[in-house]
């Protein structure tokens, strides 16, 4: 099993400083991503779910150390990133890559489609000036964007469109390992069932592993095989897509998936709809993050925090009572 | 009659700028019955919020006009009514609940003036302490917890939610809403939010027995909250049905289209999704024909000619050639 590893994430914490005393002292910290621990697979989607503010794209980024975590190992490849220094940081980053959720912002206005794509060989060092615009060529091809494309700039292109640049953009150096933050989020309906085809179509032709971050859990379930749910920077709940969906054992995942609005007319509800919100990750409650808001909540949860523990062969959850 | 709260007829918007006149809204005809709740879905760009602004005469003077059309609201024509008296409807009789609370909401004034302000314009008589007296009760009743308290914080104090909340509460503010026009209310909330809030308007509904009009480009909240749907695009309304029949037998082929390139719970990831080809057009640069014939996998030489009338097939209005036979 570990030979399948790519990514193995241990005791993963991201805090910030809310606040600071007069000479600077750290009084308060938001608690972003709180000990997190996942594997992901090689050639796998790992789908991480969660309302915002649970930390989702906080921990996508701490494990490309876009953002700095403050303790815990990423080993990939049996490596550990946080170990790496700078030079060889940067050489590893060709295998890792990320797509954003806006890909009006990710874009910049005054570059052509081209040098968008280029940018990678040209950051690396990549290649004759030749063989770049080929491997571009190659990238829109495969992307399904046109040659004649090329030199144009993003604000001529409809928001599915440049997805697809930014994805050509992020696939051009053959990374290993693809962060997708919200890539879908931010298109219409009908565009974002060609970009999720595009992403499956990439990952079986490239070798990818993916780890997918949404907040909409039907396009989670469609790309992932497996999923973590997040609450309050910590992971309630990991296991495979259909044991999660059809079997999930955390009250939170329940509560999650009894609030999609699906598009089917007359659904009956359980009735099990969450009251109040989210509370605040400088302050989190005692225990159990979530017993504030879980209907089962017991003494020892607001006490005890729950390990996140292997309740099922694959299924792992952290709740007393699972 | 009656039973028609508002009734849009022939509705067009257009905005002009430098590179000439865009139609946003293409003599588009809806009405709602009094207590129900009608959905307007579409992608962006196909009008439906600029629908929503024309019928609270709410299209900025310097860039847009409504071009023609009547809307009547109990009867009586909006478009042909002075400044003063739209402004008695606005936000008394017909609400309107926007997007973004953030935006919606005044930044450096508290919660608590905001909604006692909404409450003070549209009852004169009412003095400040029994409109704080109402804000309290009606924060309590869209469930924002410790009201007292909530109405002296600012909007940034306030979670998304809550903040939609208190939008709604402004809306509701005026006691007698007749309609409630709701522009993707839950678009920017995270799902079990989402789920308070479309529960919070199905009471509403119940209760007060107000009509609702939701645009949202989400077929899961449609299916949650609708009565009636018009599905539109690209400026021109192409199905209206009720929701039970579009969900079961959408007609148009956008329809059936959106409806099939959902990732459904029960799919399995192997089969591709289905997708609709190309991008939703330039609304500058309108196909001639049917609007959707440079995606429609229908299309045949007509659709590229003449643009369809509505067709009254199976208690749906369809905008389709296809229909043609069927209607006779």
């Amino acid at each position: 099993m570990s030979d399948n590893v790519l990514l193995s994430v241990k005791h993963l914490t991201k805090n910030y400083v809310s606040k600071k005393s007069f000479f600077g002292k750290p009084l308060s910290y938001v608690h972003a991503v709180d000990d997190v621990s996942l594997d992901i697979f090689r050639g796998e989607t790992l789908g991480v779910v969660g309302e915002s503010g649970c930390g989702k794209s906080t921990l996508g980024r701490s494990i490309l150390r876009l953002i700095e975590p403050t303790s815990g190992e990423l080993i990939y490849n049996g490596k550990d990133l946080r170990g790496l220094n700078k030079e060889e940081m940067r050489e590893m980053r060709k295998k890792l890559q990320l797509i954003f959720q806006d890909p009006y912002a990710s874009l910049n206005p005054r570059m052509t489609v081209l040098d968008l794509i280029k940018a990678p060989l040209d950051v690396f060092n990549i290649g004759t000036h030749d063989e770049r615009i080929e491997r571009v060529l190659e990238m829109m091809k495969l992307v399904g964007l046109t040659e004649e494309q090329m030199n144009r700039y993003p604000h001529e292109f409809s928001g599915g469109q440049r997805q697809r640049i930014v994805i050509a953009r992020a696939i051009i150096l053959s990374p290993e390992f693809v962060v997708c933050d919200e890539p879908v989020s931010a298109l219409d309906v009908s565009v974002r069932a060609q970009v999720l085809n595009l992403l499956k179509e990439l990952q079986a032709k490239r070798n990818l592993t993916y780890m997918f971050i949404s907040h909409d859990l039907s396009v989670v379930k469609y790309i992932s095989d497996r999923i973590a749910v997040m609450y309050l920077g910590r992971v309630v709940e990991l296991a495979t897509k259909d044991a999660l969906y059809d079997t999930p054992l955390h009250p939170y995942t329940k509560a999650l998936l009894e609030a999609i609005p699906l598009p089917e007319v007359g659904r009956k509800r359980s009735g099990m709809q969450l009251e109040g919100d989210v509370p605040s990750p400088i302050n989190p409650p005692s225990g159990c993050y979530f017993h504030t808001r879980c209907p089962y909540a017991k003494d020892i949860c607001s006490k005890e925090k729950p390990e996140l523990k292997e309740g099922r062969p694959g299924h792992w959850c952290a709740c007393h009572f699972a | 009659m009656e039973d028609k709260v508002l009734e849009v007829k022939n509705l067009t918007t257009v905005f002009s700028g430098k590179t000439g006149t865009v139609t946003a809204v293409d003599g588009i005809s809806f009405s709602i019955d009094r207590g129900s709740c009608l959905c307007i879905v579409g992608e962006s760009g196909c009008g439906k919020s600029v629908t929503a602004l024309s019928i609270l005469r709410l299209i900025p003077r310097n860039s847009g006009e409504i071009a023609g059309g009547e809307i009547l609201f109990d009867g009586k024509n909006l478009l042909k009514m002075s400044p003063d008296e739209i402004r008695k409807i606005r936000g008394n009789r017909i609400s309107m609940i926007f997007q973004d609370s953030m935006t919606g909401l005044n930044p450096v004034m508290t919660v608590g003036k905001q909604v006692v302000e909404a409450i003070r314009i549209h009852d004169k008589d009412i003095t400040k302490e029994e409109a704080a007296e109402k804000a309290v009760k009606i924060l309590s009743d869209v469930g924002i917890p410790s009201p007292e308290l909530r109405m002296k914080e600012y909007p940034h104090q306030l979670s998304g939610g809550m903040r939609q909340r208190v939008m709604i509460a402004m809306a509701l503010s005026a006691g007698h809403n007749e309609l409630l026009i709701a522009d993707e209310p839950t678009t920017a909330l995270d799902v079990t939010i989402q789920a308070q809030i479309l529960s919070l308007m199905r009471k509403l509904k119940e209760e007060k027995g107000s009509s609702i009009m939701m645009i949202t480009h989400d077929m899961g909240v449609v299916a949650e909250m609708a009565d009636y749907v018009l599905v539109m695009y690209a400026g021109k309304e192409m199905e209206y049905a009720d929701v039970s029949s579009l969900f079961s037998n959408p007609l148009h082929p956008y329809t059936d289209g959106l409806l099939k390139s959902i990732p459904r719970l029960s799919q399995s990831s192997d089969e591709e999704l289905y997708t609709i080809h190309g991008n939703v057009p330039d609304l500058s640069h309108m196909p001639a024909g049917c609007r959707f014939s440079t995606r429609c996998p229908y299309a045949k030489g007509k659709c590229f000619e003449t643009e369809p009338p509505f067709f009254s097939v199976e208690g749906h209005h369809v905008r389709c050639w296809k229909y043609e036979e069927a209607e006779k």
